[in-house]
C-alpha cells in the first residue's frame, strides 16, 4: 500500500490556491491522496511507488506526471491550475554546507 | 566591494536636502553621488554644494525605467574612472532616485548585473518620508508605498513643521514596513554617518536590527494598502537544503509580489554561525555565512514584505519542505 500524502503537503496545497488567485478545492481522498479541483481541471496527487524516481504523481484522466519533491509539486500543480503562471527558471544557489 | 546606498522618497520629501547635509559631513568626502532627475531641466544637483567630480546627474528619465541604459552604465563608468585614477578613490556610492521611481528594478539591477557584480554591494535603502504630506501621498501614489516598503531606514523629514510625526503616520509606516529603522529629521539634520553606516545588508548587526524591529507576528495588509509583512520564526535549526528550497519557492510563487526579504537562519549543519538571506523581488542572493550570531537570540527569523503575501502559506511551505527534507534524510540513514 502506498504511503499517504502527508498533512503538511495537503495543507500547503490548500493554502496555495488562494495565494495564486485560483478558485478551487483541495480534499483528501479515501486512499490518503489529495484531490485538486479548479474549474474544469481535476487531478489527484499520490505518493509515487518506490520503484519510480519520483516522490509524487499527479494523476489526471489524461496523464500521469511524476515530480521529485514539494517544490516541483507546487510548480506542477500551479502549472495545471493557473494558465498565467510561468515557472521561474532562476535557481537560488545552495548554501555551502559549512562556512 | 564598494557599498552602494539607494536614497529614495517621493517628490518633495526632502531627499536632496538630506543628501546635501550628508555630503557636507567630513566622513562623506569620498562619496560618489548619482542623482536621477526626472525632466528636461535638472535642478537637484544645483542644490547640492560639492566640489567632487564623482557627481553624476542623470536627466534622461526615471531611473527605474532606464536601469540598463543609464544607471548601470554610469556605475560602470564611475568604477572605471576610479580604477584609472581619474576620480578620487571614493569609498561609497549614493544613488538618489527620482521621486517617482519604483526602487525595485534599481535594487534588482544592483544585485544581479554581471558587469558590476563583485565590485559593488547594495548596502541598503534610505527612504525619506514627508511628515506633513506623507499620508495623503500614500493614499494616492503606489510608488510612495513601494519606496517605503523596501527601505532599511526611513527618515521622516520636515518634522520641524509638525509637532510630531503623528500616530497615524507612525502606524502607517509600521504597517508598510515594520522592519525599517525610523529616524526623525528636522531641516535634513540627521546623523549622516549613522544613516549610511555599514557595508551592506549582510552585516550581522544590520540584519539583526532589521529583524529586531519586526513584530514577531505577521502584519496583515491594511484595508487601504495591499502590502503586508510576513514573519517566519523557527525555534529549531533548518537544514541548508530546506532553506534553499524555501527561497526558490518564495521567488517562484511570490516573486513579483515580493518587495523585500531578509533573514537570519540557524542552519542545522552549522548552528554556531548564522546564514543571512537577502532578496528584492524575485532576486534572492545566495545565502551567506556570518562570522557569529549578533545576539543571544539564535532562532531563525525570516521577514518578507510584499503584496498579497499570506502568512499561512509561508508557514505551510516551510513546514512541508522541512518535513520532506527530514524524511529523505531519515530514509538515507535507515
Amino acid at each position: 500500500m502506498m504511503a499517504a500524502v502527508p498533512d503538511s503537503v495537503a495543507e500547503l496545497l490548500a493554502a496555495s490556491l488562494p495565494l495564486w488567485g485560483v478558485s478551487g478545492v483541495v480534499v483528501r481522498d479515501a486512499a490518503g491522496g489529495v484531490e485538486v479541483t479548479a474549474g474544469a481541471v481535476r487531478f489527484s496527487i499520490v505518493r509515487a511507488p518506490a520503484n519510480l524516481p519520483f516522490r509524487w504523481l499527479l494523476v489526471s484522466a489524461e496523464r500521469r506526471r511524476g515530480v521529485t519533491g514539494v517544490a516541483g509539486l507546487l510548480r506542477a500543480v500551479r502549472t495545471a491550475v493557473d494558465p498565467d503562471f510561468r515557472p521561474l527558471r532562476v535557481r537560488v544557489a545552495a548554501l555551502p554546507p559549512s562556512p | 566591494m564598494i557599498p552602494v546606498w539607494v536614497l529614495t522618497g517621493f517628490l518633495g520629501s526632502g531627499k536632496t536636502t538630506l543628501l546635501g547635509r550628508c555630503l557636507k559631513h567630513p566622513a562623506f568626502a569620498r562619496t560618489a553621488v548619482i542623482i536621477n532627475e526626472f525632466g528636461e531641466i535638472g535642478l537637484d544637483h544645483d542644490l547640492i554644494e560639492t566640489s567632487e567630480e564623482s557627481f553624476v546627474t542623470l536627466r534622461t528619465g526615471c531611473l527605474c525605467c532606464r536601469v540598463r541604459d543609464d544607471l548601470l552604465l554610469t556605475l560602470e563608468d564611475l568604477l572605471r574612472r576610479r580604477v584609472e585614477g581619474v576620480l578620487a578613490p571614493f569609498e561609497r556610492i549614493i544613488i538618489e532616485t527620482s521621486g517617482l521611481a519604483d526602487p525595485g528594478p534599481i535594487l534588482m539591477a544592483l544585485m544581479t548585473d554581471q558587469d558590476i557584480a563583485g565590485r559593488i554591494a547594495l548596502a541598503g535603502v534610505v527612504t525619506t518620508v514627508d511628515a506633513v504630506h506623507a499620508l495623503a501621498t500614500l493614499d494616492r501614489h503606489g510608488e510612495a508605498i513601494r519606496q517605503i516598503a523596501v527601505a532599511d531606514r526611513l527618515v521622516v523629514t520636515k518634522t520641524d513643521l509638525v509637532a510630531a510625526p503623528g500616530e497615524q503616520l507612525t502606524a502607517r509606516l509600521a504597517a508598510l514596513n515594520p522592519a525599517a529603522v525610523v529616524i526623525a529629521a528636522a531641516f535634513g539634520a540627521v546623523d549622516a554617518e549613522e544613516l549610511f553606516a555599514g557595508r551592506g545588508g549582510k552585516q550581522a548587526a544590520d540584519v539583526e536590527r532589521w529583524l529586531a524591529s519586526t513584530p514577531a507576528a505577521s502584519q496583515p495588509a491594511q484595508p487601504h494598502q495591499a502590502i503586508a509583512s510576513v514573519a517566519l520564526v523557527r525555534e529549531t535549526p533548518m537544514r541548508a537544503v530546506a532553506l534553499t528550497l524555501l527561497l526558490e519557492c518564495l521567488a517562484e510563487h511570490c516573486g513579483s509580489d515580493l518587495l523585500r526579504l531578509k533573514g537570519l537562519i540557524q542552519i542545522a549543519e552549522c548552528p554556531d554561525r548564522p546564514a543571512v538571506v537577502h532578496g528584492v523581488g524575485h532576486v534572492i542572493e545566495p545565502p551567506a555565512w556570518l562570522e557569529r550570531w549578533p545576539s543571544a537570540d539564535r532562532r531563525s527569523r525570516l521577514v518578507l514584505i510584499g503584496r498579497k503575501l499570506q502568512a499561512a502559506w509561508v508557514e505551510a511551505l516551510a513546514t512541508a519542505l522541512e518535513a520532506e527534507v527530514a524524511e529523505v534524510l531519515a530514509a538515507g540513514q535507515a
